[in-house]
């Protein structure tokens, strides 16, 4: 098996129809399967996810969780039903672009010949669509430079399904951490980063994939959690950087939370993570409330 | 077989390279589930649509044709063939050596592939056309290789023969490599003759008026234009019709350099 795609899947067949027809769409067509990991859905949604994975043109292998286990644990299976010697990743609901695997596996052939025994993961440009907008917005990844710090700034987003690598790069990363319910994959990038990993974008500026945002149903409270557990864990790095540089990423995470809490409709505890974060960094919050009026 | 290589002289394939999409459609006229895939990651800067990753780097060569081969296999769809066309060797190699890339790519790909599980073609533009470029480069005094065997293979070796889209390039490449042969020979005062150098830019305009020579010219009535100072002018053509589909003719060719064996594993 050359590649594998892995998938979580929960409750959204739709969006994983619409994720498998765009893979259908590739230009490469080297041998592939797709890898679907249900974490516990339900009775109806599995049964929609039978008939798909029936009647589609893709080899789909189909694993199910007895019961939902989370983000983190259903990844971990996936990465250890992979099959391919090359791996990518597609969240239920995203679509690929055409060119996408064409262009990213091409890249990662000429990054293996410079060099071999470089660990590399070639990311690429993206398009982010907020859920019920018509309007896409160009997400631009910032390889760079120093990743470590591009990952906790945001200019290299923590998206796996941006990604391309061998499946042995993935492994030697380690599982996804069980105690990340929101950002495991923020994780999982800055333990790769961290272990001399590269990240690498194609010879194009293109966007190749599609990501439909919605913070609907993601609590805030996860959300901050799972920054500071980063944080905690990442610390020794975390503490390389300048203070300046901390207080900022402290500023950020209660202004992320605010905004997943204000998307769900919890104005109170909106309020609370925005006083928080002007307590984290006041310049920050100034310069936040002066440049974008307190737009979250 | 798991993977065809296809050898192509310099000279009938560079310096206009025939598109691969264009090289693939001819392909598949002998093998309908062709697929040439495209390493542009192995082109770097180059402009050629070939694979001259290999010629990049001499060191370390071993494993840039194994990545290759890796590649080619991932990039294979289950059920298609894959071709891989190396135009490295020179029909007219004015005393150089033997070009070792081609049967050193070859033994990599059997010693991946398995023994018997590479096949060996060699693109022609016509029977005669190679055959023609050696009695000229012999008639201006230009050293050639010999006919046989063209390849350091223990493999046998098909010429590929045909006409159509693709074979509008190789044209103009035939057309080059008689202009810049018969530049040894016409008068100082001819249109070659004054400028050396010069048969590139004018091969590159006759192929852009679609004018080329016929490939199975007769020699002596070359030898005859060049000998009176011509020009070529009186034998070169036009297409107007494109002939049907490629032939292909099993030629026979002794090894020149035994090729280990793949190891059992």
């Amino acid at each position: 098996m050359t590649l594998s795609i892995l998938i979580p899947h929960y409750n959204d067949p739709d969006g994983l129809a619409l994720t498998v027809a765009s893979i259908e769409r590739q230009t490469w067509k080297g041998e592939r399967e797709i890898v679907v990991v249900d974490d516990g859905s339900r009775a109806e949604h599995q049964a929609a996810l039978d008939r798909l994975v029936a009647t589609s043109r893709e080899r789909i292998k189909l694993v199910k969780n007895p019961q939902n286990r989370g983000r983190p644990y259903t990844r971990n299976v996936l990465l250890d039903a992979a099959e391919g010697k090359y791996l990518t990743w597609c969240d239920s609901g995203d679509e690929y672009y055409p060119r996408k695997l064409e262009v990213q596996l091409d890249a990662l052939f000429r990054e293996r010949m410079i060099d071999p025994a470089r660990s590399v993961w070639v990311t690429c440009n993206s398009h982010w669509q907020w859920q019920g907008s018509g309007k896409k917005k160009v997400i631009v990844q910032d390889v760079e430079d120093d990743p470590i710090s591009n990952l906790f700034v945001g200019s290299l987003r923590a998206y796996l399904y941006t990604l391309v690598g061998t499946t042995q790069s993935f492994r030697d990363v380690g599982y996804f951490d069980l105690e990340l319910p929101r950002l495991q994959d923020l994780d999982f990038f800055l333990r790769f980063a961290e272990k001399g990993g590269t990240f690498v974008l194609p010879g194009t500026d293109e966007p190749l994939c599609l990501y439909h945002k919605t913070d609907v149903g993601r609590r805030g409270q996860d959300v901050l959690n799972s920054f500071q557990h980063i944080y905690k864990k990442h610390r020794v790095v975390l503490m390389g950087r300048s203070r300046r540089f901390r207080r900022n990423r402290n500023f950020h995470l209660y202004k992320t939370a605010a905004r997943f809490t204000r998307n769900n409709r919890d104005l109170v505890t909106t309020a609370l993570y925005v006083a928080r974060s002007a307590v984290a960094n006041p310049l920050a919050f100034g310069k936040w409330l002066l440049k974008d009026g307190g737009k979250l | 077989v798991k993977l065809t290589v296809v050898a192509g002289w310099r000279e009938l394939m560079l310096p206009i390279g025939i598109p691969l999409a264009t090289l693939e459609g001819l392909l598949r006229t002998v093998e309908p589930t062709a697929v040439l895939p495209q390493a542009a990651w192995a082109r770097g800067e180059s402009t050629s649509p070939y694979h001259t990753f290999l010629d990049d780097v001499a060191v370390d060569s071993e494993r840039r044709i194994e990545l290759f081969l890796e590649y080619v296999e991932a990039a294979t769809a289950p059920g298609a063939h894959p071709f891989v066309v190396l135009p490295y060797e020179r029909l007219i190699p004015e005393g150089g050596p033997l070009d070792a890339r081609l049967p050193r790519f070859v033994a990599r790909a059997e010693a991946r592939f398995g023994h018997g599980s590479v096949r060996l073609r060699r693109l022609e533009m016509s029977r005669g056309s190679s055959e023609l470029l050696r009695r000229l480069a012999a008639e201006v005094g230009v050293a050639t290789r010999p006919a046989s065997p063209e390849v350091g293979s223990q493999l046998d070796v098909e010429a590929l023969a045909g006409r159509g889209e693709a074979f509008d390039a190789m044209r103009s490449n035939f057309t080059h490599a008689i202009l810049e042969l018969g530049e040894r020979r016409v008068a100082a005062t001819s249109l070659f003759g004054m400028a050396p150098g010069r048969v590139g830019l004018i091969a590159e305009q006759l192929a852009a008026t679609n004018m080329r020579l016929d490939a199975d010219v007769p020699l002596e009535r070359i030898v005859a234009e060049l000998d009176k100072g011509g020009e070529l002018w009186a034998l070169l053509t036009r297409p107007v019709a494109r002939p049907p589909a490629p032939i292909i003719v099993q030629v026979p060719v002794e090894p020149a350099t035994p090729l280990k064996k793949p190891r059992a594993s």
